[in-house]
């Protein structure tokens, strides 16, 4: 695996991360707004 | 195998989307035409491929497709919470016409194209707003159990994803390169993620029929 290819898989792990995340937040804050 | 179980999903979709259509408001309809139009496209674009070489093609008609439907789909949704939000369709329409502009000016042979990075766009800012509108007007129902919150995840997640990942794919074959393997299991779990999260759309707004349009 070359540079070209490590650097976008990091990225794209971390970006998968971060939409997981957002949604999560998402859930949080909507039930949050519920109450 | 990988192709094998996105169709399988994207077919329990339509499927289901068909089997309780007449229960479904109207965004959800547009979603199940949407995904046959999208299983037909897929099953054909195979076929082409298998007989020509390449599918491309078909990715700059569907992209126009989907930017309508998903026009469509968001304008019912976000009429839920403002009366006529009319700027989704003329936005929606504004890129449709641009993605035909682009895909004849860039040639329908090439892939990924400015109308696919014009979708994703578009897609990801709508869910976006209709997060937004859904947090500030929210109702009792629990979120999980919400539609509009599957679609937008759904959407959200996938749309995110392309949008990365065939940015990247322009740059390889740009430089020549081929796309390694772990980016094209990356669209396809994203796929899944899409297509699964549509069919739970689907579901829970067939349970719920009473609404006029969410």
């Amino acid at each position: 695996m070359n540079l070209d290819s490590t650097i976008p898989l990091i990225a794209g792990t971390v970006l998968v991360s971060l939409l997981t995340t957002f949604i999560i937040f998402f859930v949080i804050l909507y039930r949050k707004a519920q109450l | 195998m990988w192709f094998f179980t996105y169709v399988l999903i994207l077919m329990a979709g339509s499927a289901y989307g068909l089997s309780c259509y007449r229960l479904l408001p109207r965004p959800y309809r547009l979603l199940t035409q949407m995904l046959m139009i999208t299983l037909i496209s897929e099953l054909l674009s195979h076929f082409l491929k298998a007989q020509i070489g390449t599918n491309y093609p078909f990715y700059h008609v569907l992209q126009v497709i989907q930017i309508l439907y998903y026009g469509g789909i968001f304008y019912f949704l976000i009429r839920n919470f403002e009366p006529k939000p009319r700027w989704v369709m003329y936005i929606a329409i504004a890129f449709s016409v641009v993605s035909i502009i682009v895909s004849m000016a860039q040639s329908i042979f090439t892939f990924p194209s400015i109308g696919n990075i014009l979708l994703s766009f578009y897609v990801v800012i709508m869910a976006l707003i209709l997060f937004v509108k859904m947090v500030k007007t929210p109702e009792e129902t629990r979120i999980l159990s919400q539609p509009p919150f599957w679609l937008g995840s759904g959407s959200l997640f996938f749309y995110s994803i392309t949008f990365f990942i065939f940015g990247y794919f322009d740059f390889l074959v740009n430089s020549g390169l081929s796309p390694p393997k772990w980016a094209n299991l990356l669209v396809y779990f994203s796929n899944f993620i899409l297509y699964g999260s549509y069919l739970m759309t689907l579901y829970l707004a067939a349970k719920k029929p009473n609404r006029p349009t969410s």
